[in-house]
């Protein structure tokens, strides 16, 4: 698989799971 | 006369998983991964995530503050904004309606097609077994013929578990989805998982992300991304303002309306291995591309799929796994919409919930059947084409306008935040003023030209129009009439 779509996959991921985690995480915080 | 206390959900994850179910649906399978493929692969993640975050949150959030802070369904929740906005409410749940009547009825094919993977028995030419021997499709839209019996059967068995599912509202609602929302998501790992595993996998996961940055240049692409985020978020059927209106007076808004949104789209990425390893799979062990073998809608779910588990080790434990799936997927979206209903006819006329849901899916069985007859699929495909890329625009359009301009979109970013356990700053109102409207008008008015250009799908005019436009009309009339008749309260 090319460079690019490795990048698009990490990107993709991160944005998805992290925007979960932190959105989990913060209705913690309350 | 006694005040009845609204009902509310039993816990915040039952709210959200009610909520994601609803979002989640067949288009996150089907849809998504060939949107995503067909305009620039990796890089169609780009567009997908602005509009994600420019117009998908912001209308959730709307309809999540606006159901709370007016704790009524879609109707009544926006004729306490002004008399005149009523219809609107209506009218969006009608568009559900005209979407759950055909959404039963695919549900009734994966219903089928999960007893046929005990047998495997659409054998190998699996598109002749689906489009003439299951739907005993006709060769043109007005040669209607009779109901298939099996297929009405399995509608009838499909609107009863929808029924059952809503049987004493959010309370059945609430338990329900700890099983129709967590199950799928397990298949779906399954699936990642064994495609993953599989020879020329990755072959067709270079297809999903190589990315093409030139297709960002192109308007489609962009086009294709509000689309898809519009369909996919079950906003503007007043589904999420209703769920919302169940929610007890202290609840979060904007964090909610994040995490919902993000475990959809997060839903349709891991679908999108899903099925484009397993293609890659198919594709290697026939001899040729990926591109050769990616179909999208029905035909990837009821002929591609089918081709590919024939090819995989334990195939019928696979199938079961697969149409589970498909089934657990669509129950939810299935029972928010008719939910979505009930609570709006509720809420207006007092009626008894079991009387509306049995009234509803009655009604919605009825319709339903026209698309058991044999040329019940091109009803469905045009009835889906109109409500999709005109009702829920429209919804989109004028929800953003009524609360921008008449409730005032500062109004409720404020509530919203002062429950919230995240802010949203004043770029939500711009959202909700200026863009959003922007973007549905600009939809519709593609929509409408590419309509007036030429019939969908290559349909006589007459069947666009009494599957189409003719709907729209009779959606909006009795929008407006059901708006003008006095509530019971009143």
């Amino acid at each position: 698989m090319p460079i690019s779509a490795w990048i698009m996959f990490s990107v993709g991921t991160l944005i998805l799971f992290g925007g979960i985690a932190y959105s989990i995480v913060m209705s913690f915080r309350r | 006369m006694a005040v009845v206390k609204r009902v509310h959900w039993d816990s915040r994850t039952a709210f959200v998983l009610a909520s994601i179910g609803s979002a989640i649906g067949l288009g996150n399978i089907w849809r998504f991964p060939y949107i995503c493929y067909k305009y620039g692969g990796g890089a169609f993640l780009i567009p997908y995530f602005v509009a994600l975050l420019t117009a998908g949150i912001p209308l959730l959030i709307l309809e999540f503050a606006i159901g709370h802070r007016m704790a009524s369904s879609a109707p009544m929740s926006f004729r306490k904004i002004s008399k005149n906005t009523e219809w609107i409410g209506w009218f969006a749940l009608l568009v559900g309606f005209g979407i759950v009547c055909y959404y039963a009825v695919i549900m009734g094919w994966a219903a089928k097609y999960l007893l046929h993977s005990f047998t495997l028995a659409w054998g190998t030419d699996t598109k002749t077994f689906f489009f003439s021997r299951m739907l005993n499709l006709s060769s043109g839209v007005f040669e209607v013929g009779k109901p298939q019996g099996f297929l009405v059967l399995a509608l009838f068995i499909c609107w009863v578990w929808i029924i059952l599912s809503t049987w004493k509202g959010v309370k059945t609602v609430g338990k329900v989805v700890y099983v129709t929302v967590t199950l799928p998501w397990l298949m779906l790992i399954i699936f990642v998982i064994r495609g993953l595993t599989l020879p020329g996998a990755m072959e067709g996961v270079k297809y999903y992300l190589t990315p093409n940055f030139k297709a960002l240049a192109d308007p489609e692409v962009w086009h294709a991304a509000y689309s898809q985020i519009f369909f996919t978020l079950t906003v503007g059927f007043g589904v999420m303002i209703a769920y919302a209106s169940f929610l007890p007076r202290k609840s979060d808004i904007v964090n909610n309306a994040i995490l919902i949104g993000l475990a959809n789209c997060a839903t349709s990425y891991v679908a999108g291995f899903a099925v484009f390893s397993t293609l890659g799979y198919y594709a290697h062990v026939s001899g040729t591309t990926v591109a050769n073998v990616m179909k999208s809608g029905p035909e990837l779910a009821f002929v591609t799929y089918p081709t590919i588990i024939n090819h995989l080790p334990l195939a019928n434990l696979f199938g079961i796994f697969f149409f589970v799936m498909l089934l657990t997927l669509g129950i939810d979206s299935a029972f928010s919409l008719t939910e979505a209903i009930v609570a709006g006819v509720r809420d207006k006329f007092k009626w008894n919930q079991k009387a509306i849901n049995i009234t509803v899916g009655t009604i919605a069985f009825a319709v339903g059947i026209i698309f058991t007859t044999r040329s019940g699929l091109y009803w469905l495909d045009i009835v889906d084409h109109f409500m999709n890329n005109f009702g829920l625009f429209m919804v989109g359009l004028f929800e953003a306008i009524f609360i921008g301009y008449i409730f005032g979109a500062d109004k409720l970013r404020k509530y919203a935040n002062d429950l919230s356990e995240l802010s949203v700053g004043r770029w939500w109102n711009f959202a909700i003023r200026y863009f959003i409207p922007f973007v549905c008008l600009g939809l519709l008015v593609y929509s409408l030209t590419e309509r007036i250009l030429k019939p969908y799908g290559g349909y006589p005019r007459l069947a666009e129009f009494l599957g189409g436009w003719l709907i729209l009309i009779v959606f909006l009339v009795v929008s407006i009439i059901f708006s003008k008749m006095k509530s019971k309260e009143e």
